[in-house]
């Protein structure tokens, strides 16, 4: 039982006025860009020596020696990467001399990825890729190339691949070349295509699959 | 209120965004470098530098950081830098806060910036001249004066012979 009502701090607060919205810090803006772009650009002049990181698009242009952490990484061509790429999306049409980090990759016609490739969806190569590639999906495009092993759920091969296939389904276009050997659960090969490698069968279950 | 730029196809109303203008860099808000950047072109910066950066024209905008020295032809500053500034032509805006030494050729500093280092012209030979530091927040006038004195007591040579000439013919 209380004597003397409610205690001070029980009290309803005063209503606290909603503070205005401060048009100070955008009226003090000048002519000074675009402040609210996530978009960043390393320009065909711009060398970098050091890391990249934030959630943010970025278009490389010119030479990055270090890592870079981004939304997504368009390295365009004439550009260079030297450090680790991690990323939602990558598009490579220059260099990257690095390992890729990303959900989706995609190696366009002139660009080269020396390093190993993990991703989480799909990887497609046009390009040039020297190393080894974990995705559920990969593509080796006509005129690509691909020098590693690959482990893939399915595996779509219509260029040049050295290396070792581990792939639940395994697809060869007629332009598919491949050297070494393939484990696959199912292969198709169009006609034309080449294996230079022996091709055995694996049952799902090696694939991690029931 | 997020009404940041998602697809870099459809950059909002900024030149510096557009593909046409291919020659400039921009670090965008969001990004964290932690390195050095040196570009012969033109930057622009409005996230996070730690490290050191040159380039031709350097914008570091209001809300970007750079803790490290900067040095280009024309430096034009609506952020914070932690560090040395270095330019042929340094501008700073009102909302520009510098912590280091400036050494310029040409200086504006608009009123409301906030300075703490010294400021020094640098000659034309590329030293820099010992000029007496201005103070914070000071207006551009007050770095301007200092810049003759400067220039007469490093080029004190070359400024004497045609006077000797003068005053011997």
């Amino acid at each position: 039982m209380r004597l003397f009502g409610p205690k001070r701090s029980e009290l309803p607060e005063t209503p606290v006025v909603p503070p205005k919205p401060s048009a100070a810090p955008v009226s003090a803006r000048r002519e000074n860009g675009d402040p609210q772009s996530s978009f960043t650009v390393i320009g065909p002049g711009l060398v970098a020596h050091g890391d990249l990181d934030g959630d943010v698009d970025m278009q490389i242009q010119g030479t990055v020696v270090g890592d870079i952490r981004g939304r997504s990484v368009t390295v365009r061509q004439g550009a260079q990467i030297h450090g680790a790429v991690t990323a939602g999306r990558v598009r490579v049409s220059g260099l990257v001399n690095g390992p890729i980090h990303a959900a989706t990759l995609d190696v366009a016609a002139p660009g080269q990825v020396l390093g190993d490739v993990d991703c989480r969806t799909e990887v497609i190569v046009a390009g040039r890729l020297d190393g080894d590639i974990h995705a559920p999906t990969v593509s080796v495009a006509e005129g690509g190339s691909v020098a590693g092993s690959t482990h893939a759920e399915r595996m779509v091969v219509r260029g040049t691949l050295d290396g070792r296939i581990e792939a639940f389904a395994v697809q060869l276009g007629k332009a598919a070349h491949v050297k070494g050997a393939v484990l696959h659960n199912s292969l198709n090969i169009e006609l034309g295509g080449y294996i230079d490698g022996p091709r055995p069968w694996r049952p799902p279950g090696y694939f991690g699959r029931g | 209120m997020d009404n940041q730029a998602r697809v870099p196809s459809s950059p909002p109303a900024s030149p510096a965004a557009g593909a046409s203008r291919d020659d400039i860099s921009i670090i965008s808000s969001g990004l964290k470098v932690i390195g050095n950047l040196e570009s012969e072109d033109d930057i622009q910066i409005n996230g996070r530098v730690e490290g050191d950066v040159r380039s031709r024209t350097l914008t570091i905008l209001e809300n970007a950081q750079v803790v490290g020295s900067v040095a280009a032809d024309t430096v034009h500053i609506f952020g914070s830098v932690r560090g040395q500034v270095m330019g042929t032509l340094v501008k700073i805006a009102q909302s520009g806060q510098i912590e280091g030494d400036i050494a310029y050729q040409r200086i504006s500093i608009e009123e409301g910036a906030v300075l703490e280092g010294r400021v020094s012209r640098i000659s034309n030979a590329g030293k820099p001249a010992t000029a007496p530091a201005a103070k914070p927040a000071s207006a551009p006038k007050a770095a301007a004066p200092a810049a003759p004195i400067a220039d007469a007591a490093t080029g004190g040579n070359g400024g004497a012979k045609p006077e000797a000439g003068k005053s011997a013919g």
